[in-house]
């Protein structure tokens, strides 16, 4: 199963929101996944145990993993396409 | 959601704070006076603010959702602070970039990751730039009160 890690500045409320609706849409697709919340912070030391890290705020570190900027998800501007993208590292 | 505090009393209009500073302090400040949050909360919202700014791009009234760690609150609560002149705040997928805002919904959470519908909901209210205007034109606090209120509870 894949997993993937939402990270936002303290961990406790816009990745929530975040989290949820990925969850929601993954069910509809049928897409098995894990999702994991923490803060900004400890995204370096977690990135490389999961498939996909999803952020609100601004991450600038170096990670190997694919990550991918997920604020549409809360203005609902462009939403679908990052859906599309998120979707496209999870199928 | 009814263990989350938001009644009348709770939705400020703000006119005299000039910057992003000014408006977290005196939004702080009141739910420290009503006993929601702890006396650090105002410092941790300050600080959180600088290195992860809260304020989202909606494209027409931008909105910043302050929030900080639980354990500087003592009741969850949302505090509405409605601006008469937009102040910048930073956005949050984009520190560098200054956008006014309008419209400030900060939270004052007790569980990590909990809250989930309430936060839901404040992300349904903020895409929903209908309401959003109709919250920032009014002048009539009872209007103002069951927008938000029809809207999050």
């Amino acid at each position: 199963m894949k997993k993937v890690l939402v990270a936002c500045g303290n961990g406790i409320a816009t990745s929530t929101v975040v989290a949820s609706k990925i969850k929601d849409r993954l069910a509809d697709e049928g897409i098995q996944a894990t999702i994991t919340q923490c803060k900004l912070l400890e995204v370096p030391s977690k990135a490389e145990d999961y498939d996909l890290v999803v952020t609100t705020g601004n991450y600038v570190g170096k990670i190997s993993t694919p990550i991918v900027g997920a604020i549409s998800l809360l203005t609902g501007i462009g939403q679908e396409e990052i859906f599309e993208k998120i979707l496209s590292y999870l199928k | 959601m009814s263990e989350i505090k938001f009644n009348k009393s709770l939705i400020l209009k703000l006119n005299k704070e000039k910057n992003n500073t000014e408006v977290l302090s005196t939004l702080a400040e009141y739910l420290c006076k009503h006993g929601l949050v702890k006396d650090t909360y105002k410092n941790a919202i300050l600080s959180r603010e600088e290195e992860y700014p809260t304020g989202l791009f909606t494209g027409n009234i931008n909105i910043a959702i302050p929030h900080t760690d639980i354990q500087h609150v003592n009741q969850a609560a949302i505090c509405v602070g409605i601006l008469e002149n937009p102040v910048k705040f930073h956005a949050m997928d984009n520190p560098g970039k200054k956008i006014d805002v309008s419209l400030i919904i900060m939270l004052a959470l007790t569980e990590v990751h909990g809250h989930v519908n309430m936060l839901q909901k404040v992300i349904e209210l903020i895409q929903n730039q209908k309401l959003v205007k109709e919250i920032i034109q009014s002048n009539n606090s009872k209007t103002i009160y069951k927008v938000i209120k029809e809207q999050l509870l």
